[in-house]
């Protein structure tokens, strides 16, 4: 699959950091669970890149190993080309931004962000100068003096953000950063860490369980379930191009409809869904004739036309008004569900009455066949 | 707080208010007040006594004639006093200095690590002897000592105050570690700290008021001890507590009066030290 970056040709940097075959497992005997079934994950320099998954996924995992946190039980992780199993956290160059902030309590924010920087002895006069220039970084340069405990959940976020930039890593980990401010902060965030990582050119590797921080944030997402990555693509590609039922299901809302594989020509496949209706999808990789599959659409991607010929059959069951957009639910023939998005625009026609019978066509290109 | 933490009133949580409101009720009882003033009376009435009679000017303890400041003056020149308060305080500062320290590297063992062998085991058993009787735990050393023959005079004392010490310096390091973010000790490593830095320039000051009010504890429950010291101490190394005692024998005089106010003295103000070290920081 291509991505944005291959296509600009930047493919040639080495990555920032490249997990190979990363298996992690807690515990021993009896006892032991398996974190990571062999993880195999190239980031690159520069690049807002977002490990996304529900709990127990093992994003987590995966950055608490990048941090040095916790040991790789086998495989192997370079940074920049470097080897980096083996060194404590304190020898790697990278900083991270906790969950609840991890700010020293004892110590004035100022004191907070110099923390890095006086462990790695640089000079006083630097020190004192890039304490400044960070804490105006995040606008909190008014607030140096102040004790962590006297500071809001934002204030401390930004300065836990200050603290983990001032030594300048090469990378910066972000464990669910926005999780614990409430919904306005979290989305002024959002814009907040982009900037900052297009103002400081390093490499951001963010956590979250949450598809639109991912989505409106990343460059690219690794998606990860049950200690597997599931996909790694552009937020467009995991969008519109899911590989198999996890990612559809999980990003976004999606149907998923049952389909037999009559013929394959190239990159397309000739379906016959359930109900009996034959449509054409984009093929997916070892997908062969007659073989029974799933097939994602999103629902915008379905538009509801007369019941004419070439659409499928459908009947309106069901109907929610959202404001910009409404969410029809629409049986089908065969008893399955379509949920179908409209805009709200003006003079747009209105939308059938609850019980009527109508047809349903699928945007060209919009049905996705999805990997077990 | 997010919303996922936020729940609908549960019925469990209306049957609490209730058992809440029958609580209050309690409170309100008329009666409560003078019950709690007999019970302050009758645990503090004889220690307002001893401070009063400390001040009587007559050599019998229980007949006031007028006041006086003269028995603390004769207290204070009592020559064998005197050494018994200055072993008390070398034995409780020895002990004190040895259990904290043992208490500290268990309490950072036991929060820290990860689920071990025996941890369970381990953290009863650094409680329990709070529950052994004190005058088992008399015989048992003094049993110990003869039998290997240590005779190391005040050493002995040291010894077993350290024992029977650690447990009350255990316990508030502990909850104050407990209540201490792990992820500190991490940012701390991750912003290039050793973990020596890590815990000389986190752990540590974080740790403080609970290693203070530790090793106060354990201080006051050196100084004040008396059924081991008794079985342990040899005659030249008498504690205050059982030169006190001693003296009891020939009759009480108000010099013991004054001794034991100053030794109630020194002990209330550790108290207080300790209170004012473990309140919740703002």
């Amino acid at each position: 699959m291509l991505d944005r970056h291959d296509e600009q040709g930047h493919d040639n940097a080495p990555p920032a950091i490249s997990f190979r075959d990363v298996v992690k497992i807690y515990g021993a005997g009896a006892a032991a669970f398996t974190a990571l079934h062999g993880a195999d994950l190239d980031i690159r320099d520069n690049e807002f890149f977002t490990l996304l998954g529900p709990s127990g996924s093992g994003k987590t995992t995966l950055l608490r190993l990048l941090a040095g946190f916790e040991v790789l039980t086998s495989g192997t992780i370079h940074l920049f080309g470097a080897e980096i199993r083996d060194l404590p956290p304190e020898r790697r160059p990278v900083n991270t931004v906790f969950q609840h902030y991890a700010l020293f309590p004892h110590l004035s924010v100022a004191e907070n962000v110099a923390f890095g920087l006086k462990r790695l002895r640089r000079p006083a006069a630097e020190i004192r100068s890039r304490v400044a220039e960070m804490l105006a970084l995040v606008h909190m340069e008014h607030l140096a003096d102040r004790q962590p405990g006297q500071l809001s959940g934002g204030q401390q976020q930004r300065v836990a953000l200050a603290r983990a930039l001032a030594p300048e890593p090469k990378v910066l980990l972000l464990d669910e950063p926005l999780s614990a401010l409430d919904l306005k902060l979290r989305q002024a965030m959002r814009e907040e860490l982009q900037r900052l990582q297009r103002e400081t050119g390093i490499t951001f590797v963010f956590v979250t369980h949450d598809q639109d921080e991912a989505l409106s944030m990343s460059d690219r997402i690794a998606v990860l379930s049950e200690g597997r990555i599931q996909q790694i693509g552009t937020p467009d590609d995991l969008y519109n191009r899911p590989y198999n039922r996890f990612v559809a299901d999980f990003i976004g809302d999606t149907n998923l409809l049952e389909a037999r594989v009559l013929r394959r020509s190239g990159d397309e496949v000739n379906l016959r869904l359930s109900g009996g209706v034959e449509v054409t999808a984009a093929a997916a990789p070892g997908i062969g004739e007659g073989a029974q599959v799933t097939v994602s659409v999103r629902p915008e991607n379905v538009v509801l036309t007369g019941a004419e010929a070439g659409s499928v059959r459908a009947r309106l069951v069901g109907k929610t008004f959202l404001g910009a957009s409404s969410l029809l639910t629409l049986a089908l023939d065969d008893a399955s569900r379509v949920t179908v998005r409209r805009d709200n625009r003006m003079g747009h026609p209105e939308d059938p009455e609850t019980g009527a019978e109508v047809g349903i066509v699928f945007a060209p290109g919009s049905l996705r066949v999805l990997l077990p | 707080m997010s919303a996922e933490t936020t729940s609908p009133p549960a019925p469990h949580l209306a049957k609490r208010s209730a058992r809440r409101r029958r609580a209050f009720q309690l409170g309100e009882f008329r009666g409560l007040t003078l019950w709690v003033g007999a019970v302050l009376v009758f645990l503090y009435f004889p220690i307002c006594v001893l401070v009063i009679y400390s001040f009587n000017e007559s050599r019998f303890a229980m007949n006031w004639t007028g006041f006086s400041t003269d028995w603390y003056g004769r207290a204070l020149a009592n020559r064998a006093a005197r050494t018994a308060a200055l072993n008390s305080v070398i034995v409780a500062t020895c002990a004190t200095a040895m259990a904290t320290v043992i208490a500290t590297a268990a309490a950072l063992v036991l929060a820290r690590r990860n689920q071990f062998r025996g941890k369970t085991a381990a953290i009863g058993l650094m409680s329990l002897p709070i529950l052994v009787p004190e005058i088992v735990t008399a015989i048992a050393t003094l049993i110990f000592f003869s039998t290997l023959g240590i005779r190391l005079g005040l050493g002995n004392l040291i010894i077993a105050h350290t024992v029977f010490s650690i447990p009350f310096a255990f316990m508030p390091i502990r909850a104050r570690l407990q209540g201490m973010d792990m992820s500190l000790e991490a940012a701390a490593r991750d912003l290039y700290a050793t973990p020596w830095q890590s815990f000389r320039l986190v752990t540590l000051p974080l740790l403080a008021p609970g290693i203070m009010a530790g090793a106060m504890l354990a201080f006051v429950i050196s100084l004040d001890d008396f059924i081991i010291s008794l079985m342990v101490a040899d005659a030249g190394s008498t504690t205050l507590p059982v030169y006190i005692f001693s003296m009891i024998r020939f009759g009480i005089t108000p010099e013991i009066n004054a001794i034991s106010t100053m030794l109630f003295a020194a002990s209330v103000s550790l108290v207080t030290v300790y209170w004012l070290l473990s309140r919740p920081r703002r």
